[in-house]
């Protein structure tokens, strides 16, 4: 787990290092917003993986389909 | 953003037929075979008829709003706040389908080239490169498409027409019941996967220069009638059972084959077919996927939002625990999930385009 908590640091400050030197184009505060959100996103259903307690939208979707059908 | 009429119809035509393959080939011949037997062609015919008349309904929704993409015509019809918690929707919905066909790939590869090679590997992998490609743009992934959709074909069909000599007539008198309704029923995942998928190609439709119906319904039409007879091939050449219990039954047809003593390992030919054909499936869903976030947010760069969605699809392609798992979810979800997205949400659009236009003329007969 620290791997990937160190793994998703170092992507975000390399991101935002990119961004800042305009590599990325013009990115503002919404890009730089987005851009965290998503890869927080990604980084909490790794987190869900690796805790074996996985955020499972497929089986959510199961349930609900089974709940209504 | 793309600039619009980019694309030619031959592009089109090359992008909806490998995504309409993508991962068919290697998934769908052993769910069928096993449903309906010997007729599983047809039951693949009638997808196939399914598949146009989708089509045809959301070739004719966009043209009430031209030049729109997926996102920008649901916004228009549905307003700022509801059209945006759609579009929302379908960004879920194509970030979904990449990660299912991720998985595919990855069980495919573990399965069949390295057992021991984790899934996660595969996954990231292949999603950086197709996130490479979406941030090329859909031209790139277009004319990858165009490319390959030939050759593909003539390394795909050449091979296979060889176990023709192992043809045998009598596997299609395998004991079956076919009635219509049930069979339907059983086999309704097959009018989704992936038919209903190509509603993704909402979102190129305002980029396609010319020959835009002819290009989806042709690209739908030619790939879905190539599955159909590599169903009626397998079963010719392998039989009902065996085809219905081998998880990948084409694949073995490839391994089977012996063209002479130095040509061996023929199966390697339609793994790299596979494969090229699912990457471009990706790509084309992660750039569906990727574009209607920028649409949505007025984003310029689709690097920003291609590489954190690697983290997203890389992580939500785990989620089945293996394939059985997968292929239970598809058999009895997946048609009922994807109907609100082929078909509830454009019939809303049509709807609306329709209220607009009364009271367009109303305002313009008091006028």
């Amino acid at each position: 787990m620290i791997w990937l908590l160190l793994l998703y640091a170092v992507f975000l400050v390399v991101g935002f290092l990119i961004m800042k030197s305009g590599q990325a184009g013009l990115a503002g505060r919404k890009e730089k917003a987005l851009f965290a959100t998503i890869t927080s996103i990604g980084c909490v259903l790794w987190l869900s993986l690796l805790l074996q307690r996985p955020l499972d939208l497929n089986k959510a979707i199961g349930m609900a389909i089974d709940f209504f059908f | 953003m793309e600039k619009a009429l980019q694309l030619s119809g031959w592009q089109l035509f090359g992008m909806t037929s490998a995504f309409v393959a993508g991962t068919t080939f290697i998934l769908l011949p052993v769910g069928l075979i096993s449903s309906a037997s010997q007729l599983a062609w047809l039951v693949q015919l009638w997808s196939v008829l399914f598949g146009l008349a989708v089509g045809g309904f959301w070739l004719y929704v966009a043209s009430r709003y031209p030049g729109l993409s997926l996102v920008e015509i649901s916004r228009r019809a549905l307003g700022k706040h509801v059209g945006g918690f759609v579009s929302l929707c379908y960004i879920v919905f194509f970030i979904q389908i990449s990660a299912w066909v991720t998985r595919n790939m990855s069980d495919f590869m573990q399965i069949n080239l390295m057992p021991k090679t984790p899934l996660s590997v595969f996954n990231i992998l292949a999603l950086l490169v197709c996130a490479y490609a979406v941030i090329k743009g859909i031209d790139t992934i277009s004319l990858v498409s165009v490319v390959l959709i030939p050759l593909l074909t003539i390394a795909y069909w050449t091979p296979f027409t060889v176990m023709l000599r192992e043809w045998n007539w009598n596997h299609f008198d395998y004991p079956v019941n076919f009635d219509f309704w049930p069979t339907l029923a059983e086999t309704k995942y097959a009018l989704g996967f992936p038919f209903m998928e190509t509603v993704a190609f909402m979102m190129a439709f305002p980029l396609v220069r010319t020959r835009l119906k002819t290009a989806f319904l042709g690209g739908i039409l030619f790939m879905g009638f190539q599955i159909s007879l590599s169903i009626f091939f397998t079963v010719g050449i392998l039989g009902v059972y065996r085809s219905s219990h081998l998880t990948y039954p084409i694949y073995n047809i490839f391994r089977e084959m012996q063209f002479s003593t130095f040509l061996e390992h023929l199966e390697a030919i339609v793994s790299v077919t596979a494969l090229m054909l699912v990457f471009v499936k990706l790509s084309v869903l992660f750039y569906c996927a990727v574009s209607s976030i920028c649409q949505l947010f007025a984003i310029e760069n689709r690097a920003i939002v291609a590489y954190p969605l690697v983290w997203v699809i890389s992580a939500y392609a785990l989620l089945f625990a293996n394939i059985v798992d997968n292929e239970e979810w598809v058999q009895h979800y997946l048609f009922i999930y994807y109907v609100p997205f082929g078909i509830g949400f454009p019939l809303l659009f049509l709807i609306a385009s329709w209220f607009r236009r009364r009271s367009d003329s109303t305002k313009e007969a008091t006028a």
